[in-house]
């Protein structure tokens, strides 16, 4: 391939098929992007029906309600509040999270950072993304389903959830699908980064983007099938009369029908578990690596401790797969493997804690430049420090008694979730939307999105933590009619203002990214002036990526280097 | 300037900890309620304890963080070192939070036996001991709680059982014992006050202990979601003392043997 083409050179403009079923890991990446963007603002919608129903319970809910819930006046119902945080937590873990970070910057970077054309097989990178949209088909009519909507919880614990089954089975199928793209898209990555790295592109040299989304890459490939055959499980008791998970095949009431099925309902958690304890890291490894190479750039400064670095990514996936159980200490599970539980959660501790003392080194003696991506990824430090540590108070199974189904653990998970996996997202968007669309964001916008997000983030999600250490459970309707937590309502209210001011500073984002494809100003090459591969391929990026296949000799994090005059040094640079 | 943002992070959540911690306006009653339970102490030392190593931690990571990036964005530095590890460095940080955590691990793990592994027990007559027998029976529902009351045989399951219905009422001052049955989904028995809380599965039977002191109301909620109506799944339970049990149990014994003669 002597000339390579743009994708518009390639196919013209007035083939939009060509686009929209292209087998370039590039638009597949941005397509990926584009609907998990669409998906992070319904689920950031349904979000706010859950804090407008804590706050103001059985109220009107303003513009929407009268539109959705005409016959009741305006206002929710129990059972659709149960839906609300089923969905929100099933679109932000799966269209969200996930699809953005594996999909689309998994998609986006992988090829361009270790010096490829493509992906092992576009093929199948194409239909990991198309088997989306069936999967949010299934998600979009199980809600639809009359009368009911999946409504035990993105957990779905059985026997609850064989008690709503036609809307069970369409978000179980809807999530079989969602498995299977990524499954796709993990045996991709794990072929393409280990195969099809440019000569010199030892795994020494490759950025901490890259490893995080390969070890990401090798948890999902480990856990998912756990999960899908989990799935299929809860399927066949849905729908083929099995008993895996259910011991009686009437729940509900009508004893007269009990018959005995002999399943077991910790099974399904013991499975489930398994899968989405990992699944936990699968949403924050790649945004480790990502913050990773933003510190680095923007700090002038080697990544401090590079193999640590990868050394502990790896001791997070390991333990990450010993770990599930801590999820159950009040399950009913042996009282003794909770111990061994705790000791096993407490530990996967101590790979984070390196992990952030070497971003701390790696800042540490920098020149820092307080962009917008440089921001978000400090921000990330900061929340991941506190998200990690709730997760030690929590490891504890006897304070786990206290803790455990609060709004204790919604604030930590959402610490994780929230502060750092998706501040990263917002971070890695800035970083790399030159070489995404051609332009730079806007700086300024993106800095006060940052400002405020970083402080309503904080409003919303700490004192969650007082709710829970007073024992209010999570997934309740309404306190108020509880007298125990009654009090807890002006705190509950306080909560809802700072998720409106937070939602409200997304409209800051959206604008910025929506007007800088058009109108933001045009980017160089090398903008940032970073050192890894992807900044060294031409501009635009050409399908094919690079006219001649680049000879790496060094690793990506050669900043400020002594015998250099430039405070820089391209990996490709001889 | 970000760099003071980033300090506010630290300060504000360890202050509000420890406003909350100390019971200080306008955090006031926002720590886990005041342990009502004699028999489970240990847990709320570990509250404490691991809330103040998180704390340190937070300070000490969140303090350097906001100095780094204040001597970082100083106008005037020309270069960064060029500095790629430090294995003393990273060997000290490693070993100590290593330590630490395991400290952690092992010392938590009393309190976690206190509550769970050591079953109550009584002295019998001939000097031996054996486990204290579950006094009520709790039958969890789709949304409501029924307790069953060991009737005059001391026996839980017989005939003689009092049936009382989102009330629990129990003898103060002595281990109660509880034997928890879901009829439907999994439910989940919480009194953060007496620091229970434990998932009902069906299919299984779950042992719970506790103690109160005379005269203690609270309510008994359910935190393991079982449907719409979840949050409406309460009960209160009342402590009294075991001459006034005594005297509830005879009195609804009494009543529940006339309404089932009735009922034939």
């Amino acid at each position: 391939m002597n000339e390579l083409l743009s994708h518009t050179e390639m196919h013209g403009r007035r083939n939009p098929l060509s686009w929209i079923f292209s087998r370039d890991h590039k638009v597949i990446g941005i397509q990926f992007l584009f609907s998990s963007l669409l998906w992070m603002g319904i689920g950031g919608l349904l979000a706010l029906a859950i804090r407008w129903q804590l706050a103001w319970p059985w109220t009107e809910i303003p513009i929407l309600g009268k539109w959705l819930f005409a016959e009741q006046g305006g206002q929710i119902t129990p059972e659709f509040y149960n839906v609300l945080f089923t969905m929100h937590a099933t679109v932000m873990i799966f269209f969200v999270v996930i699809p953005i970070l594996s999909g689309a910057f998994g998609n986006y970077l992988i090829p361009l950072m270790i010096g490829a054309r493509d992906m092992a097989f576009p093929t199948l990178n194409m239909l990991s993304y198309w088997l989306m949209w069936p999967a949010f088909a299934c998600m979009i009519c199980s809600v639809l389903v009359p009368g009911e909507g999946p409504s035990s919880g993105w957990t779905a614990y059985p026997p609850l959830s064989a008690v709503f089954s036609d809307a069970q089975s369409l978000w179980a199928i809807g999530l079989l699908i969602v498995g299977v793209s990524s499954m796709l898209g993990a045996i991709n990555y794990i072929t393409t980064i280990l195969q099809m790295r440019a000569p010199g592109m030892t795994m020494m040299r490759l950025p901490m983007t890259v490893w995080g989304l390969l070890i990401t890459a090798i948890l999902q490939a480990f856990a998912l099938p756990v999960l899908t055959a989990a799935l299929l499980m809860q399927l066949g008791d849905h729908l083929l009369g099995t008993g895996f998970f259910v011991p009686q095949y009437v729940v509900d009431g009508s004893e007269a029908a009990n018959a005995t099925a002999g399943g077991d309902p910790l099974l399904w958690q013991h499975l489930f578990w398994f899968y989405s304890h990992p699944a936990v890291y699968i949403m924050i490894l790649p945004a480790m690596g990502m913050v990773s190479d933003m510190l680095s750039c923007f700090s002038r400064k080697p990544l401090f401790g590079y193999r640590p670095m990868v050394f502990s990514m790896c001791a997070i996936a390991g333990l990450g797969f010993i770990v599930w159980g801590h999820h159950m200490f009040v399950s009913g599970m042996n009282y003794l493997l909770s111990v061994s539980f705790a000791v096993s959660t407490m530990l996967i501790a101590l790979p984070s804690g390196v992990k952030v003392f070497n971003w701390l080194g790696t800042i540490w003696g920098g020149r820092l430049q307080m962009t917008a991506p440089m921001l978000y990824a400090i921000g990330f430090v900061s929340m991941f420090v506190i998200g990690g540590l709730s997760g030690i108070v929590m490891a504890s199974p006897a304070v786990d008694i206290l803790l455990h189904d609060t709004y204790y653990i919604v604030a930590h998970f959402h610490y994780v979730l929230f502060g750092s996996s998706l501040l990263a997202v917002f971070g890695a968007i800035h970083f790399w939307f030159p070489r995404m669309f051609g332009r730079m964001m806007n700086e300024t916008v993106g800095k006060l999105h940052f400002f405020l997000t970083f402080v309503f983030l904080n409003g919303t999600f700490f004192p969650m933590h007082f709710l829970g250490l007073r024992g209010f459970p999570r997934r309740y309707a309404d306190a108020s009619v509880v007298e125990t937590f009654r009090d807890l309502m002006p705190l509950n209210q306080f909560i809802t203002w700072c998720a409106f001011g937070m939602a409200a500073a997304q409209v800051l984002f959206l604008a910025n990214f929506l007007f800088s494809i058009v109108f933001g100003k045009r980017a160089q090459q090398n903008p940032w002036h970073a050192n890894s591969l992807e900044w060294s391929a031409p501009t635009p990026i050409p399908h094919g990526n690079f006219p001649v296949i680049p000879q790496v000799h060094r690793g990506p994090y050669e900043y400020s280097h002594p015998d250099r005059e430039q405070d820089y040094w391209p990996q490709a640079e001889a | 300037m970000w760099s003071l943002l980033f300090l506010l992070v630290p300060l504000g959540a360890t202050g509000s900890v420890v406003m909350a911690a100390l019971n200080m306006p306008p955090l006031d009653g926002m720590w886990v309620p005041t342990n009502q339970n004699p028999g489970e102490t240990r847990v709320d030392s570990l509250v404490v304890s691991l809330h103040v190593v998180s704390a340190v931690v937070l300070m000490g990571t969140g303090l350097v963080l906001a100095g780094i990036m204040w001597s970082g964005t100083r106008p005037g530095i020309e270069r960064a070192r060029y500095l790629t590890h430090n294995t003393g460095l990273e060997i000290l940080w490693s070993v100590v939070p290593a330590g630490i955590l395991v400290w952690l691990a092992l010392s938590q793990y009393a309190a976690w036996s206190d509550m769970r592994l050591e079953r109550p027990v009584m002295q019998i007559a001939d000097g031996s001991t054996r486990n204290v027998p579950p006094l009520i029976r709790v039958y969890a529902r789709r949304f409501a709680w029924e307790f069953h009351h060991a009737g005059a045989d001391a026996v839980v399951g017989t005939a003689d059982d009092v049936i009382a219905l989102n009330e629990l009422v129990v003898p103060a001052g002595q281990d109660v014992v509880l034997e928890m049955i879901s009829r439907d989904v999994i439910h989940n028995f919480c009194v953060p006050s007496l620091r229970l809380k434990q998932d009902i599965v069906p299919g299984l039977k779950q042992l719970i202990w506790f103690q109160t002191r005379v005269g203690y109301k609270t309510d008994i909620v359910c935190t393991e979601l079982c449907g719409w109506g979840h949050y409406l799944m309460q009960a209160r339970l009342r402590s009294v003392s075991p001459e006034e049990y005594a005297a509830w149990i005879q009195q609804h014994s009494l009543s529940t043997a006339s309404e089932s003669e009735a009922a034939q």
